[in-house]
């Protein structure tokens, strides 16, 4: 049979502290760890960054009211077939209106089949100067800028057809 | 504290385990509550669904010819979106109401009575008139011509086509 120990007041206290404070620390981290493993997979950041560059870049390249070369006797937009006259600022900002210039900047760039740069416009022009230099630091999350570049195989009216590279630098703030 | 004979120390030993019981079940319920919590949080849908609206408005104004889509948001109630025909004069009770003005997409949910929305942007085209709407409920609309935007709900719609 068991013997049970009287034991003073004072080792009553002491004893009860000594088992108390543990049991209180393992039940604070258990607590923790429960709300810790419940965060790691419920998620809550949604980030469509990539995304929303590859619309941006495929509003420019397909919508009527952008670089298109638009053909008068058919009365439509050609996809793929650029008019240099209409690749300026002017024209992509009333393309696409954003009402923040804090969104989206972006640099279209013409070149031939040699390299050479044929023409060049900018999105929101003024952020994007802004940011290109964060961008070449590559630093990631709130307080960077995230590049995506895309180089696509074009044809362009110049005094004639000819074909070229369109390239895409499209710069978005961190969230 | 007073010195306890063999009954007194049963009684304390039992006292002592209700009383850790009783700790532990109020932290599990707290657990509970805080699960259930994030579980019914709805704020990941109306994230998601703002930011879902404003690139399928950027998808359409991008599109070389005329289009006219409808947006299933019975998607926020764990609907898997194409496996259930969504006739356009059949409309389920949505949560979510949808606010389109100034190039930005508002997504609200009234929980607790506190407006709480989700934004995002869209870009409008210079050329293409686009007005603002009016808080829109239940599924949408989305109707762009040559020079015109409309978006409007699917009751809105099937009224115009009754007319």
């Amino acid at each position: 049979m068991k013997k049970i120990r009287k034991i003073s007041k004072k080792a009553q206290v002491s004893s009860l502290m000594t088992i108390t404070i543990p049991r209180l620390l393992f039940l604070v981290i258990v607590l923790f760890s429960v709300v810790f493993l419940i965060r790691q997979f419920v998620v809550s950041n949604l980030n469509v960054q990539d995304v929303q560059a590859e619309v941006f870049i495929d509003r420019v390249l397909y919508s009527p009211n952008g670089v298109l070369y638009f053909d008068s006797g058919l009365q439509r937009a050609v996809p793929g077939l650029i008019d240099t006259s209409k690749l300026k600022t002017e024209v992509l900002d009333s393309l696409m209106d954003y009402k923040n210039n804090n969104f989206i900047a972006a640099n279209i760039t013409l070149f031939d089949t040699k390299n050479n740069i044929v023409s060049s416009a900018a999105y929101n022009k003024e952020s994007y100067l802004n940011w290109n230099p964060i961008a070449l630091s590559r630093l990631q999350g709130s307080g960077g800028v995230k590049r995506t570049t895309k180089t696509i195989l074009v044809n362009y009216m110049d005094s004639g057809l000819h074909q070229g590279y369109l390239r895409f630098e499209v710069l978005m703030p961190g969230n | 504290m007073f010195r306890l004979g063999k009954k007194g120390l049963v009684e304390q030993i039992q006292l002592e385990t209700i009383m850790e019981l009783f700790l532990a079940a109020i932290v599990g319920i707290a657990l509970f509550i805080y699960v259930s919590n994030v579980s019914s949080n709805s704020l990941f849908e109306q994230n998601f669904m703002a930011r879902d609206l404003g690139l399928l408005v950027d998808t359409i104004y991008a599109s070389p010819g005329n289009i006219s889509y409808i947006y299933d948001t019975t998607i926020a109630e764990n609907k898997i979106p194409g496996q259930e025909y969504t006739p356009l004069k059949y409309f389920r009770e949505t949560k979510f109401s949808f606010l389109f003005k100034d190039s930005v997409v508002n997504v609200f949910t009234t929980e607790s009575g506190l407006e709480t929305p989700a934004e995002y942007y869209f870009g409008t085209d210079s050329k293409v008139k686009s007005d603002s709407t009016d808080r829109l409920k239940y599924n949408l609309v989305f109707d762009k011509s040559e020079d015109e935007l409309k978006i409007i709900s699917v009751e809105q719609a099937t009224n115009d086509e009754e007319d």
